[in-house]
């Protein structure tokens, strides 16, 4: 226990550390910021003018405005809603025509539930979605929820057509989804993005605080005088990477919160009781809320984080200076994003890796509401499930590696 | 009490650093003497135990040290030619954490770094960071963590680089005091650093010890081979030529007396002088050899 704390002293007194700690707050700050700003709303003003509202004002004037249709989406409640929205639009000729009064007065507030019916309603063969005049309401009514399970059914058929465990994993899945799904005014999508892109920086901050814990011993060499000490094996390298993690943990947890504090503080926590499916497909296979999105995004983050930063612990020992170790760690970061868009989609080879979970089309978030499955034998794998599982697998094989390669250095 | 080293052996791809090195480390201060690239570093490290024979052992009392492992540790101290540290680190913080690494008792830790930064003339920069302190004052915080779990081996190499003549005399001293019941090795180029409190001395060349005993037994090997002169200052060119001249001085009226080393004396009126432990070294490793560069 004394080791760690020293440790910890250590490492929390480096400049380096202070500098990335403070560059992780401020970017919790900012990245929490800009979503926040992108919101936007137009409405009419006096004298028919039109007042464009931003920011915090935008946010409390959606939140208001959608209250009257907050709330379970029921089928009855969805029918009704398309019925406002094609008299409307019947009277003026398009959507385009509407004035902004009658489209503030009559449909904006309906259209995020609409949103899921030109999904659900689509050409079964191409996946193209419906449109909203070209659906009866009657049967929106009547089987909106069943379409959706078809509509799922379409879509694996279309990409997962070799493989029916993938289909039956998503068949199953989304059998158990509560129904109705949940709608609530406030969190806009680009606010999830940017949580996911803030767990991307805060792996680039920690790689640079992992980077130098034992190849900087290397390159100065201390670390001749470090191995030769009592505990200057195993138990230090044990120490290292056991405060090092700490360290993580703490940026990544107060980083988080303080950006999670800050989105829900201006979006609101209401908005967190909507389903999954409303803010992403009406398809998505997760039964989970935006509230629950949150937590599993954190965690999930974490442990790629984790399997990230002990594979840069790893390099770290294995090699003779920091830049390399921060390089390749770098490199290993950013490998999944490119072979994903590269690729067009989840491989193994973007999946295996300790970062397959972080980045931009190919991180978590994204994969939770995606149907990509990898497959090995006759078994299909969801991503996300993919994700955790080897994050799981590799932080301890990187940390133990890390062990065994600083044990078995030989001083140059 | 003894340090044995049996056989050892290390390769780097073509070349032996050290070849079949025999040598028996008993209690008293052990002066390594050999030029750069004569394989002292790489026979320290590998006594250290931070590098791994090609070939051979290294018992500590008759157990191999790589299986005492941290027993071993324990009882060692070590300081390396370059002094490594994390840049952050001030003199306190860094001697903390090494007394922690070297499971120095916690309630003993404060006593211990005071007194050694005491000795060593620090307690004036314990608080200041190491990178900031001058070149001898990084050495001697170097000397400080190798003291710091008394250890019964200790190893140093270069001990002296970079510090001034009174931090010498005191280093010296203060090793001396030490070396009762424990083992000191040291490595280094100023030979008068271990003329005088060194209780044997081994000399390496090319990977192998050539010559061991103590600084009376070694320089005996060169009685009536160190010569003194004086010569007029226009002959100096031609001497230098011809003879090893170890040491030259100005003299008076154009002459200048010079200090040679030579089997018989070279110049007319030479006279015999007591041999010293540098004209020893000098006499095996004479100026322009001197071996390769180190491992």
């Amino acid at each position: 226990m004394r080791l760690f704390r020293l440790e910890v002293k250590r490492i929390m007194k480096l400049h380096r550390t202070l500098v990335l700690l403070a560059i992780a707050i401020l970017m919790s700050v900012v990245m929490a910021y800009l979503p926040i700003s992108f919101e936007s709303i137009n409405r009419p003003g006096e004298n028919g003018k039109v007042i464009e509202l931003d920011g915090l004002s935008a946010i409390k004037f959606k939140k208001d405005y959608f209250e009257k249709t907050a709330g379970d989406i029921t089928p009855q409640k969805l029918a009704e809603s398309l019925r406002i929205y094609q008299s409307c639009v019947r009277e003026y000729g398009t959507l385009d025509d509407v004035p902004l009064e009658v489209y503030i007065e009559n449909i904006m507030a309906i259209r995020p539930m609409l949103k899921g019916l030109t999904e659900a309603f689509a050409d079964p063969k191409t996946g193209i979605g419906a449109d909203l005049m070209d659906i009866e309401p009657d049967k929106v009514e009547q089987y909106f929820y069943e379409k959706c399970a078809s509509h799922l059914d379409d879509i694996m058929n279309l990409e997962q057509k070799d493989y029916p465990t993938a289909r039956q994993f998503a068949t199953d899945k989304y059998a158990k989804l509560n129904q109705p799904l949940c709608i609530y005014s406030g969190m806009s999508r680009d606010a999830f993005d940017y949580i996911e892109l803030y767990i991307l920086v805060l792996s680039i901050l920690c790689i640079a605080i992992a980077a130098p814990v034992f190849a900087n011993e290397y390159q100065t060499g201390s670390d001749s005088i470090l191995r030769c000490t009592k505990y200057g094996r195993v138990k230090l390298a044990v120490t290292r990477i056991m405060a090092a993690c700490s360290i993580f943990i703490v940026i990544f947890i107060l980083g988080m919160a303080l950006h999670l504090t800050i989105l829900n503080f201006a979006f609101g926590t209401d908005c967190l009781k909507t389903s999954f499916q409303i803010l992403f497909s009406i398809i998505s296979l997760p039964n989970i809320n935006l509230g629950q999105l949150q937590i599993i995004l954190v965690l999930a983050g974490l442990l790629s984080v984790l399997a990230t930063i002990s594979c840069t612990l790893f390099l770290s020992a294995k090699c003779k200076d920091s830049l390399t170790a921060l390089l390749i760690s770098i490199v290993i970061l950013f490998l999944p994003i490119f072979t994903y868009s590269a690729i067009g989609g989840a491989s193994w080879l973007s999946t295996l890796l300790p970062s397959s979970g972080i980045g931009m089309q190919n991180n978590f978030l994204y994969q939770l509401g995606n149907f990509n499955f990898l497959h090995i034998g006759g078994m299909s794998l969801w991503t996300p499930c993919v994700i955790l599982i080897l994050a799981a697998i590799e932080v301890p094989i990187f940390l133990f590696l890390a062990i065994r390669s600083y044990c078995k250095h030989q001083v140059a | 009490m003894e340090l044995k080293i049996k056989h050892l052996r290390k390769q780097f791809k073509d070349k032996n650093a050290v070849d079949d090195v025999c040598l028996t480390l008993t209690p008293g201060v052990w002066g390594l003497l050999g030029a750069n690239g004569a394989g002292k570093t790489t026979l320290m490290r590998m006594i250290a135990g931070n590098m791994t024979p090609t070939g051979g052992v290294i018992c500590y009392d008759g157990t191999d040290i790589f299986k005492m492992g941290k027993a071993y540790r324990d009882l060692f101290g070590f300081l390396p030619q370059d002094f490594g540290y994390s840049k952050d680190f001030t003199v306190k913080d860094y001697l903390e954490y090494m007394a922690a690494l070297k499971d120095v008792p916690a309630r003993e830790t404060t006593k211990k770094i005071n007194h050694l930064l005491d000795i060593l003339t620090l307690s004036d920069v314990k608080g200041k960071k190491i990178a900031k302190l001058s070149g001898g004052m990084k050495r001697r915080v170097g000397i400080a963590q190798a003291m710091l779990n008394d250890p019964k081996i200790l190893v140093m190499d270069e001990p002296t680089a970079g510090l001034d003549p009174g931090e010498r005399v005191r280093f010296r001293n203060f090793i001396s005091e030490f070396s009762h019941d424990r083992i000191v090795l040291i490595s280094t180029h100023i030979v008068s650093d271990i003329e005088y409190i060194a209780t044997r001395n081994a000399i390496m060349k090319a990977g192998k010890i050539i010559d061991m005993g103590t600084t009376d037994e070694l320089v005996k090997e060169i009685e009536g081979k160190v010569w003194t002169c004086t010569i007029p200052v226009g002959d100096l060119v031609s001497c230098e030529m011809q003879l090893r001249i170890i040491n030259q001085r100005s003299e008076d009226n154009g002459q200048v007396s010079i200090r040679y080393l030579s089997e018989t004396p070279k110049i007319k009126g030479s006279v015999a002088e007591p041999p010293r432990l540098e004209d020893l070294y000098l006499w095996y490793f004479p100026q322009g050899n001197l071996g390769e560069e180190e491992n």
